[in-house]
Order: structure tokens, then C-alpha cells, then sequence
């Protein structure tokens, strides 16, 4: 499944004035992407996540899906292309409602017609990919989980309605570390099947920094930057311009180099950095 | 001061306490953190510190008054005030303005007063421009500036915040903390960070890591840091920067062990490469 967006903005109506959120946006995202989007608050990311997956018609320009021209989800004639988009809310363990964990991740796919063996499988396949035993959480409710694990329910039944693009918003926000690496890890675990893309919302650099193969910057509802995440954070403290801190070890990359260190500036892993700074300080004048 | 005093908390219908044990001691313009996984007790424990939740055993008390005598908790809570991750249960009037004007009017201040405490705390997280939207068309982030607006309207001595910047951009969450500091250098504010984020926590002069209703760990952050292996059997994790640190001392670097945030950690290597 391929999403286009083609001159696409949009704008919220507030007391009869348009509130313009974007603007002029082009993108495209197709299988084996993963795209994520970053800006400062208010910059349209969760509008355009949300365009993204047809929850809102944009103001003007297109919106396509393979190519072709679609409405919204449930407008027109295109509902079985947007099942194929999946999107994950902000918090989204809030919506989280069924008396059981089987039963709230089964609500979507029984919407499609599933039933019986079906269905349970399904729900059962969808538990086990965000690392939720069904045997074991299946009948328990919801509300007696952690903040984490109610998360991985929400996604569970998003990833039930087996998607070919995941759209998720902030899908770590307010998670302990522990919750964020397991959320992380069902998201690459996705990415990784063949022909899956991702969208994935997030101010998060340190964690676009990893995942990403591309992202886009947005600033004032407009496209500012886009790049690879070397590309992107190359840029060092510019990107507070747009909300942003590059992660850590960029920073200390940075920081170092200010000081005259001959260390590149775009290290994005732990190893990266060992290796570089080891081969600056235990270089050819190293005694260590 | 707020005295936390041998203090155990069940929710109703759950036998294992949420909080078992308690004791501690925020003074007055004291910059403490408190961390812990999801489930930990942090937010029950922030709860607690105002009076929205009662001890079960043992007694909280705000500058002396007691959380468990009713009649002390409207003065209790002008006190300390709390803002919360989400801040949607905490958002009631129809607009902005309305809604930061809402505590200073119920306690009784005079129209010019309230006035200027309003916009004095919509300049402070900079949404003056927003002062007659209504609330619900804010985005999570507005949200929650406009949630500290208005517990800063009430010019609390002690300023509790439960994840309260986790939908705010770095940048926006580096400038809220920064304001909320100078407050606290300004007016004396005690501020009670909490907060899963260890970047942040390491930014407080003591912070304090529960698990399962307990104190685990307790100190000032770079002493903390040297317990990685605590904190990471405790669902937490040191700082990235931290962790590299580590990883450089065993590949033989002659590194000092304080060095908490990317900052610090350029200027101990510099220092080191400068001593060569």
C-alpha cells in the first residue's frame, strides 16, 4: 500500500475563522518505509498523521492510496484501501473499553466479519506480536494492567486488523523505559515483515534516530526539512529552531567538536560513539 | 516543609499496598525528583503530598497541617499544587483565561488581583495568545501549559509535577523546567518533578527511585548513576551519556564517574584529552 499526499493542507474551523495547520505538503510512503515525523507542538504533526490515515479530508490537494484518488475512511467507495492503514493515537489506552483484553482486540476485526476460530486467531496472532500471552491476558480486563501493557493492547488491536501501513502518534509518550523499549520493539518487529511501512509521530530523537529510515521536519505546517536521520541531525542546534534537541550522543558529539575535537557529528548509537571517541583520545598521540 | 511520615496506601479492594513505608522530607525551594517504573507508586505518592489520597498508616504533613484533617485541605492544597500528565480531568471553564482565573476565584482574592496572577501565568508558559480559546481545541501539549497556568495562578510554596511536560516537544519541556526554576530561585517554590525521563530527573538536587510502593534508591543524581545495575533490575535506565561513560572506563579511559548529562561528559573527556 502506497500513501501519496500531493499540495495537501488543511485547517481547523474556530469561531467561523480558519486556523491554518498545513500547508503545501508532499509526501509519499510505500513498503519497506519508514518515515518518521518531528516538529515542535502545534507544528500539524498529528494533523498529518491523521490525513495520513484518513481520518481527515484535507482542505485542498489530494490524498491518494496506490495511486489512486480517495476521500476520507468511510467516505466514499474506499474502505477496503484504508483498512490497510492502521493508526495508533496518542494515548491510546484511554479508548481501551471491552471487559477483557481478548475482547477489546477482537472488536475490530469481528467489525470485518470475522468470527469464531478466525477471529481468535487473529486476536491471539495480534496479542503475541506486542508480546502479550493470550492464554495469560486474554480474560483479564484491561484496567488491571500497567500504563504499558494497556498501551500494547491498544496497538494489539490496531495490528489485528492486520495494516500494511502502521501510523502511530507519540506511540511512547509518558511510557516508562521499559514500557518505551517494549512498544519500540513491537513497532521494528512490524517494519521488519515484508512489505510493511511505518509512520511514526515522535519528538522523540533519540528513538527516530534508530528507527527511521526517513524523517521529516515540520515547522509552522510546512515541510522544513527531510533527510535521513544522519542528514537531520547533522544539523546540530538549528534544530531547536524547530522544537527539537538532537540526541544525546549528537549533542556530545557536538559539544566536543566546538571544543576543536576531530570527531564526526553524526553518531547515532552507543558503539559509534565509543568507536569514535576511542579513536580520538587512543590515537596516533594516544598513550591509552 | 512537607513530612511524609512512615506512610502505607492501598487503593480500595487491592491487598497489596500501592505505598508501603514512606518516609521523606521536601523543604522549602527544594528541587527533588522522584522516578520509578509505571506501577512504582510515583503518582500515588504525589497524590498523597496534597491530600488528594489519604495514608492508609502514618501522616503527611504541609507546612504542619495534617492531609487527613479535612479542614486543613483547601489550605493545604493552596499550598501545594499538582499538575498532572493528563490534563484533561483538570481543565473546566469554557476558555483559557476562564479556566486559569478558576482557582484564584475560589480563593476569595480580590477581581484586580485575580486579573493580574491570570495573565502573569498565561505569559509564564507563553500562551497568552490562546487566553479565549476554549480549551478543548488546545493541543495536548497548550493543554498542558494551560494546566500549570493555572495551578501557578495559585502561587503555590510547592509545585508537584506528575509527568506533567510528557506531550510538550524537548525544546518546549526544557523551557517549561526552565521558568519553573527561576520560580523556584525567584519565590522560594519547592519544586517535586515526576517523572520516567532520567535526563530530567538528573537535573533535580536529590531524586529518588521507587519500586513496587517502595524507596529503592536515594541521593543526589550522579550518586544514583553509579547504580546502574539497581536501576536497571528496577525497570529503569541511566542516561545514555551515562552509559557511555561506563562503557569508556572500561575501554581504559582515566574518566571520573560524576559526568551525568552530554554537556558534563565533552567537558571531563576535553579535560582529559587537554591533560595528555
Amino acid at each position: 500500500m502506497e500513501i501519496g499526499l500531493t499540495e495537501v493542507s488543511f485547517a481547523y474551523q474556530i469561531g467561523g475563522r480558519p486556523l491554518p495547520v498545513l500547508a503545501g505538503i508532499n509526501l509519499h510512503v510505500g513498503p519497506g518505509d519508514f518515515l518518521a515525523i518531528a516538529g515542535a507542538g502545534g507544528s500539524g504533526k498529528s494533523t498529518l498523521a491523521m490525513l495520513m490515515a484518513g481520518l481527515l479530508e484535507p482542505a485542498s490537494g489530494q490524498v491518494t492510496l496506490d495511486g489512486q484518488p480517495v476521500r476520507g475512511r468511510g467516505k466514499g467507495k474506499n474502505a477496503a484501501a484504508w483498512q490497510k492503514v492502521g493508526m495508533v493515537f496518542q494515548q491510546p489506552e484511554q479508548q481501551l473499553f471491552a471487559e477483557t483484553v481478548a475482547e477489546d482486540v477482537a472488536f475490530g476485526p469481528r467489525n470485518l466479519g470475522l468470527d469464531g476460530e478466525r477471529l481468535a486467531a487473529r486476536v491471539q496472532k495480534a496479542l503475541a506480536a506486542v508480546g502479550l500471552d493470550a492464554e495469560e491476558y486474554g480474560g483479564r480486563s484491561p484496567f488491571t494492567l500497567s500504563g504499558g501493557q494497556q498501551r500494547r493492547v491498544a496497538i494489539a488491536g490496531v495490528l489485528a486488523l492486520e495494516p500494511e501501513v502502521l501510523v502511530l502518534d507519540e506511540p511512547t509518550a509518558g511510557l516508562d523505559p521499559a514500557g518505551r523499549e517494549q512498544v519500540l520493539e513491537l513497532i521494528s518487529a512490524f517494519y521488519r515483515r515484508p512489505g510493511k511501512a511505518v509512520v511514526l509521530v515522535s519528538h522523540n530523537m533519540a528513538e527516530v534516530a534508530v528507527l527511521a529510515r526517513r524523517v521529516l521536519i515540520l515547522h509552522q505546517g510546512r515541510v522544513a526539512l527531510e533527510g535521513s536521520p544522519r542528514e537531520i541531525f547533522r544539523r546540530g542546534e538549528d534544530l531547536r529552531s524547530y522544537g527539537l534537541i538532537p540526541p544525546p550522543l549528537t549533542r556530545l558529539m557536538q559539544a566536543l567538536r566546538r571544543r576543536g575535537a576531530p570527531l564526526p557529528p553524526d553518531v547515532l548509537t552507543l558503539a559509534e560513539a565509543r568507536d569514535a571517541i576511542m579513536a580520538w583520545i587512543g590515537g596516533p598521540a594516544g598513550g591509552y | 516543609m512537607i513530612e511524609v511520615q512512615d506512610v502505607t496506601f492501598a487503593y480500595p479492594g487491592n491487598s497489596v499496598p500501592a505505598l508501603a513505608g514512606i518516609n521523606l522530607c521536601v523543604e522549602p525551594g527544594e528541587f527533588l525528583a522522584i522516578t520509578g517504573r509505571n506501577g512504582s507508586g510515583k503518582s500515588t505518592l504525589a497524590r498523597l503530598l496534597n491530600g488528594l489520597l489519604r495514608p492508609k498508616a502514618g501522616r503527611v504533613l504541609v507546612d504542619g497541617l495534617d492531609t487527613a484533617d479535612e479542614a486543613s485541605l483547601v489550605d493545604i492544597r493552596r499550598r501545594a499544587g499538582i499538575v498532572f500528565q493528563d490534563p484533561d480531568n483538570q481543565l473546566v471553564a469554557a476558555t483559557v483565561e476562564d479556566d486559569v482565573a478558576f482557582g484564584p476565584e475560589n480563593l476569595g482574592l480580590p477581581p484586580a488581583v485575580i486579573r493580574q496572577r491570570v495573565a502573569a501565568s498565561l505569559a509564564m508558559v507563553e500562551i497568552e495568545a490562546l487566553k479565549d480559546r476554549p480549551p478543548h481545541l488546545l493541543s495536548g501539549g497548550q493543554k498542558q501549559r494551560l494546566a500549570l497556568a493555572g495551578i501557578l495562578a495559585m502561587e503555590p510554596q510547592y509545585l508537584i509535577l506528575d509527568e506533567a511536560t510528557a506531550m510538550l516537544d524537548p525544546v518546549a519541556r526544557e523551557e517549561i523546567l526552565g521558568r519553573v526554576l527561576e520560580l523556584r530561585r525567584a519565590r522560594g517554590l519547592a519544586v517535586i518533578l515526576i517523572t520516567h525521563l532520567m535526563e530530567e530527573a538528573v537535573l533535580a538536587e536529590r531524586m529518588l527511585v521507587l519500586s513496587a510502593g517502595r524507596v529503592v534508591l536515594a541521593g543526589p543524581p550522579p550518586a544514583v548513576m553509579l547504580q546502574g545495575e539497581r536501576l536497571a533490575a528496577v525497570g529503569l535506565k541511566v542516561p545514555v551519556t551515562v552509559a557511555l561513560g561506563h562503557i569508556l572506563r572500561r575501554a581504559g579511559l582515566q574518566l571520573p564517574a560524576g559526568p551525568v548529562t552530554a554537556e558534563e561528559l565533552a567537558e571531563a573527556l576535553w579535560k582529559l584529552v587537554s591533560q595528555k
